[in-house]
């Protein structure tokens, strides 16, 4: 009789203590609560756990704000999220700009000739500008040649305009 | 119409930075150390808030990122050898003016948390300080419920010897420790 109660009571302490753990001391069963009045065991562990709890709320006098430390945080990433979506677009501009002056130094009339000089110690550079191509070697454009006239004769035939 | 997670963040960790900043706080016990830990989370959180996919809550999400930069913060402090001194938390002890009974264990209660081990302590914090459940405590923390359970059991086992050491339990806990040592 002695060992089944105090096996039960065994029981009951081992459930006291996981209910306080995992739940606290505020909102244990009216059944827990009477037994940790009765049970000296228990009783001490529910002090404690009320001790424990109060300890952990307690809070010291700031010497820096938390708030203005994240909002300083907040303000720094937003920053650099705008910089790493310029970046790309910067460099993409840049190469763009790259290759469109690569395209107008192949294909425009001024070509930069170099010339050796007299006596190959000295080199000057000269800016010439060509002529614009009105033939290549296989089309043969027609001497009367005007890109003007061909418009203006596409337009009558559209227009009907005799 | 609902806030983006990074939205959501932002609001969270501005108007409850207080409340993590003493997380760290308690674990770290020193003033600067808690604001480096906190300060850290917070950028590392808005960086990575990509990747919360919403299998825990936010906040649970975040205790996670604040509990590892409280790690880091304790392993390079242990790293460069010094000795965790608890400056704050003695401060702390001493400005209570109230010399009650009441006091007296706060103050014997706190000097024993600040002897558990980094786990026990952080498994006690998020439970009576925040009131995280065992199974998100367990998210944060990395381990399984149960270890959870172990570290505040200890926890608390090693508290209550320290203020009842008379007590039964104390005195079988001394006699099961001076066996271990003699065997
Ligand atoms: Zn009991």
């Amino acid at each position: 009789m002695l060992i089944l109660e105090n096996e039960i009571m065994d029981d009951i302490c081992i459930k006291f203590e996981s209910e306080v753990n995992e739940t606290g001391t505020d909102t244990l069963s009216t059944e827990l609560m009477e037994h940790q009045k009765k049970c000296s065991r228990c009783g001490r562990y529910f002090e404690t756990v009320k001790h424990l709890e109060e300890a952990m709320k307690y809070e010291v006098p700031l010497r820096k704000e938390p708030s203005e430390v994240a909002a300083r945080v907040i303000e720094m990433m937003k920053t650099r999220v705008s910089i790493n979506w310029q970046l790309p677009l910067v460099s993409f501009s840049l190469s763009v700009s790259i290759l469109m002056f690569y395209i107008w130094g192949v294909f425009s009339p001024v070509n930069l000739v170099t010339d050796p000089g007299n006596n190959n110690n000295t080199e000057k550079t000269y800016l010439t500008f060509q002529a614009v191509p009105v033939s290549s070697e296989n089309i043969k454009v027609p001497g009367n040649f005007s890109p003007y006239k061909s418009l203006a004769q596409v337009l009558k035939k559209d227009e009907g305009i005799k | 119409m609902s806030l983006s997670n990074s939205a959501r963040l932002e609001k969270m960790i501005t108007e409850e930075s207080r409340k993590f900043y003493f997380v760290a706080f308690r674990i770290l016990g020193d003033q600067d150390m808690a604001m480096d830990a906190f300060q850290n989370s917070c950028v590392n959180a808005l960086r990575s808030v990509d990747k919360f996919r919403g299998d825990s809550s936010l906040s649970t999400w975040f205790y996670t990122i604040l509990i590892n930069s409280c790690r880091k913060q304790l392993s390079v402090w242990n790293r460069l050898g010094r000795i965790f001194s608890h400056t704050d938390l003695e401060q702390f002890s001493s400005s209570e003016e109230d010399d009650g009974e009441d006091a007296e264990k706060l103050k014997l209660v706190m000097d024993e948390v600040g002897r558990l081990s980094s786990r026990q302590k952080e498994a006690m914090i998020l439970r009576y300080s925040e009131g995280l459940s065992i199974r998100d405590i367990s998210i944060v923390m990395g381990c399984s419920e149960g270890t959870v359970k172990s570290h505040i059991n200890r926890g608390v086992t090693a508290v209550r010897t320290r203020l009842f050491p008379d007590s039964e339990e104390s005195v079988d806990m001394a006699a099961r420790a001076c066996d271990a040592k003699l065997h």
